[in-house]
């Protein structure tokens, strides 16, 4: 897949490969790495009849063939691996050996040199990766600092500065090892402790940091949050290239959180050390962070305007081509004319624009599927809304397919429950589709013996025109079928003190989310533990089948197995509706022609995964 | 007028503490408040009660409000303003950097809006009825009715995408080292399209005004003594009507410091405006009130400032 998204860019340097695939042993991420070299293959390691998918592989290698013919090196490349891998992990180093020792010299035609100007929604609060809690940040840092696993376009989690992550067959135990020679822009090596300094800082309560909540299942990590233990046990350190993360019970998906949305930037300790925990997001440094070890290195936050980056000269990988990378804050409509001025080359483009961007000569438009989905919570501890009956009657009564056609241009897919993704899990069969059926609306409600007087309070923080304009039609059609809904505009502070602190609603819309990238990541919307203000649970949606199946899916190592739980909590989910399930929107960007490399990805906030391979052509 | 002066500044301490008291009241009532804005739905697994707790007492907001108020006040009148709920930078700080270019931008549209507002509104109310009257009129009510994004998106358009004379957003050249000529670049669109709306009723204030003073007896009196239309017009004429100008700017003069949000945000200026925008839905406590602080001072300061003008421009008022 990456392969083919990469000719189609016109470009032979397709690096790299991520997967989820299972094998007895364990899945394990080869990634070879050839003396200086960067050219990274990740690789899979299949044993058994594990996976129905045709590796591919990265690397510059591809350039001893034409770019038309990666397939050929593809397949070389894929014997290696099975050859190198088919016993421990340790076999890699010859899979590692045969695609590094191709790989160097990438003789792409890429240019060394350029600006590239990329959009930004909103001035950082901060740029220290462990505070940050907005996707267009964390790519940003995940770009300067350099992370132990990165999210790609497909969100998958590959490796970024670890050469190699081997994961136990139980999912309990994460060992990642670094790369040689990472070093921090001032010339420090970075270590596993960094590492550890990073992680401990984000799990001390102390610091406030949410990731305290995101890794809290790691071992130890309760004790260390709440200053009972000095350091975290579950972290080990044997030596400076190594670190192993131990968690209490076994998570699958402990890759997709590590690399939340982008990628968690590895802080330097020698920098940071003797800050106290509560003062480390007021340090200098949160918005100045000179010290960083990856491909791309900070030079400036023009207040409110942009921040600049450099090419970072330490960086332990190929140099990447482009000189300075700029993300400039600017309203849509104004980022827009820079596109046709040439003077932006990445930008978000929201459905209003598509027909304008398609027809601008020097720039092109490219949509993909995103991981989010927009849905309407209904508050559950209210007891008209307890019978499931009242919650199919709003699915049937919603015409989402027009609405996805009329308001989002047809860019988008329905859904049906919160699980539609990724590639191995696919969209569940089986599940009612919830066809517009106003009639078939209206007699559930009777059945229930729904209160047509009665009004409920759909409490929505604006968002995109898009989705006010969708909640307008919702309410239209409710209200054609008897339910009554008043829209209940509010902003972000007081929309989330009515849900998430007050339950003070009857219907909550929401958008967003990372549903795509695994289907675990809707267990944490959807058990009892977290309901909020513990978690997404909305709407207090409780159901003990659930509370049980989200786990042990979660804890089954293998795709398949996995896949066969999901399919059982999207039925039932499917069928209670703890949220009115609506669409997931695709996302689209404007590219400038000039930009060489870019891959769109589906989650609009981590633009920048590769841009340590962009190159400009002019 | 010096003990004027400083009787006045004097009786602006009260003023102000009471202002701050309004205002701190009205800022924590608002419903909602900083942790909850911090709350992200995408993050939210991770927020939970403890995280919540712990942010509130970081901040905190778990004293009471009369105790939070006294503190504050205490802050303030050791000149430390606090620290931004938002990104935790001194609040002094991020005024400072917003500060210059909002003056910068301001300075130059009051500039431009009274260079061409005097002249303009002095000319239609000379000529009453004439063509020039008329087109100034026309070209008032068409400024006022259209709103400024409108026009700056329109000047962007026709500028900077279709001529391509004049950069479309930003104080410089992104990736160059900062010249005059390219700030000076940078300034025209914001500051002609800005000075252009703010000039609309300033000429409708001049020309009601002037036209009420050329009808004065003394202005017969000045004709009759053989001064040239010219003096007449401006020494005897626009000095007498300038005393209401002089209110109507003095206003405008702290309305000038947040209330270009939108021109701000359109040509991506780094000013006060946005700031105040962003620390209100943050709930950004601190910023606000140094927001609102400010904007107070400002506001006693400039009507301070039109008293003393008018007494400069009319030596028949007096303040002892």
């Amino acid at each position: 897949m990456t392969m083919r998204d990469a000719t189609e860019d016109g470009r032979s340097r397709v690096w790299h490969l991520s997967h989820y695939a299972m094998s007895r042993r364990g899945f394990v991420w080869l990634v070879s790495a050839g003396a200086g070299s960067t050219a990274m293959a990740a690789l899979l390691a299949a044993c058994g009849g594990g996976s129905d998918k045709t590796p591919t592989t990265a690397g510059s290698s591809s350039t001893s063939t034409s770019s038309s013919s990666g397939a050929a090196t593809t397949t070389s490349a894929a014997t290696a691996a099975t050859t190198g891998s088919a016993g421990t992990p340790m076999a890699q180093g010859s899979a590692a050996a045969t695609t590094g020792t191709s790989g160097s010299g990438g003789a792409t035609t890429a240019k060394k040199g350029g600006q590239v100007h990329v959009l930004w929604t909103a001035p950082p609060v901060t740029l220290m990766p462990i505070f940050s809690t907005s996707g267009s940040e964390q790519q940003v840092e995940r770009l300067m600092f350099g992370a132990l696993v990165k999210m790609t376009d497909k969100l998958e989690p590959v490796p970024d500065m670890a050469s190699k992550i081997d994961v136990s067959p139980d999912a309990k135990s994460y060992t990642f090892t670094l790369h040689d020679n990472v070093k921090f822009s001032d010339g420090t090596p970075l270590t596993t402790d960094d590492v550890r300094f990073t992680l401990e800082s984000a799990i001390d309560s102390r610091s406030g940091s949410y990731w305290n909540g995101r890794l809290k299942g790691i071992d130890g990590a309760a004790d260390f949050s709440t200053q009972k233990a000095d350091s975290v046990s579950g972290i080990v350190t044997p030596d400076e290239k190594t670190v192993t993360i131990n968690l209490t019970t076994g998570d699958a998906a402990f890759l997709v959180n590590l690399c939340n949305f982008s990628g968690l930037g590895i802080m330097p300790k020698h920098i940071l050390k003797d800050v106290a925990p509560d003062q480390l997001q007021k340090h200098s440094f949160a918005l100045a962070p000179t010290v960083t070890a990856g491909p791309f290195k900070f030079v400036k936050y023009a207040t409110d305007q942009y921040v600049e980056l450099a090419r970072n000269d330490t960086y332990w990988g190929d140099p990447p081509p482009l000189d300075s990378i700029f993300m400039q804050i600017l309203t849509p409509d104004v980022a827009l004319a820079q596109l046709e001025k040439g003077q932006i080359d990445v930008m978000t483009v929201s459905v209003q624009d598509l027909d304008h961007v398609k027809n601008l000569p020097n720039a092109e438009l490219k949509t993909v599927p995103s991981p989010s989905m927009d849905f309407l919570a209904p508050n559950l501890t209210k007891d008209y809304l307890k019978d499931k009956r009242i919650r199919q009657a709003m699915m049937y009564a919603i015409d989402r397919e027009g609405i996805l056609k009329q308001i989002y241009a047809g860019q988008g897919e329905i859904t049906n429950s919160p699980i539609f993704g990724p590639d191995w899990m696919g969209v569940p069969e089986g599940l009612n589709e919830y066809k517009f059926d106003p009639d078939k609306a209206k007699q559930l409600l009777k059945d229930a013996n729904w209160d047509s007087s009665r009004t409920l309070d759909m409490v929505y923080v604006p968002a995109t025109k898009e989705r006010t304009t969708a909640m307008q039609i919702i309410q239209n059609q409710w209200s054609d079928v008897g339910l009554k809904v008043n829209i209940d505009q509010v902003d972000t502070a007081e929309g989330n003190r009515r849900t998430i602190q007050n339950m003070d609603f009857d219907i909550r819309p929401v958008g967003g989310g990372v549903f795509r990238a695994d289907p675990g990541v809707s267990g944490t919307y959807m058990v009892t533990s977290t309901w909020t203000p513990k978690g997404g649970n909305y709407g207090h949606y409780s159901n003990p089948d659930i509370d049980k199946l989200y786990p042990e899916a979660q804890a089954a190592g293998k795709p398949e197995d996995r896949k066969v739980l999901y399919t059982q909590i999207a039925k039932i989910l499917n069928d209670e509706l703890p949220w009115i399930f609506l669409y997931s929107p695709n996302s689209s960007y404007g590219v400038a022609k000039r930009l060489q490399g870019y891959m769109p990805p589906s989650y609009s906030d981590n633009k920048l995964w590769n841009a340590e391979t962009w190159s400009v052509t002019e | 007028m010096g003990r004027y002066i400083l009787r006045r500044i004097l009786i602006s301490i009260p003023v102000m503490i009471g202002i701050t008291i309004v205002t701190y009241l009205i800022v924590n009532l608002a419903p909602g408040d900083p942790v909850s804005a911090m709350l992200n739905p995408e993050a939210i697994a991770s927020q939970g009660p403890d995280w919540v707790a712990q942010q509130k007492a970081n901040l905190g907001l778990n004293k009471p409000l009369p105790v939070r108020y006294v503190l504050w006040l205490g802050q303030v009148a050791h000149g430390n303003l606090g620290f931004s709920y938002n990104d935790r930078l001194p609040v002094t700080s991020k005024l400072k950097e917003r500060f210059w270019p909002t003056a910068k931008l301001m300075l130059t549209v009051e500039f431009i809006a009274l260079l061409v507002a005097i002249p303009v509104g002095v000319i239609s109310a000379v000529k009453q009825y004439s063509l020039i009257d008329y087109v100034a009129t026309i070209f008032g009510f068409t400024a006022v009715s259209i709103p400024s994004f409108f026009l700056a998106l329109a000047a962007i358009y026709i500028f900077s995408v279709k001529i391509g004379w004049l950069p479309a957003a930003g104080m410089s050249t992104i990736g160059q080292p900062p010249t005059f000529f390219d700030s000076l670049k940078h300034l025209v669109l914001p500051a002609v399209v800005l000075g252009l709306s703010q000039a609309a009723p300033l000429i409708r204030y001049t020309r009601s005004s002037m036209l009420e003073t050329i009808r004065q007896d003394y202005m017969r009196t000045a004709r009759a003594k053989g001064l040239a239309e010219l003096f007449v017009l401006y020494r005897h004429g626009l000095r007498n009507a300038m005393i209401p100008l002089i209110t109507v700017v003095a206003l405008d003069l702290p309305k000038l410091l947040g209330g270009t949000v939108i021109i701000e945000a359109v040509f991506a200026w780094p000013g006060m405006g946005t700031l105040a925008i962003e620390s209100v839905r943050n709930r950004d406590y601190p910023v606000i009130m140094a927001i609102n602080l400010l904007a107070a001072v400002l506001i006693l300061m400039s009507n301070l400032l039109a008293d003393v003008l008018y007494a400069l421009v009319d030596p028949r008022i007096k303040y002892s």
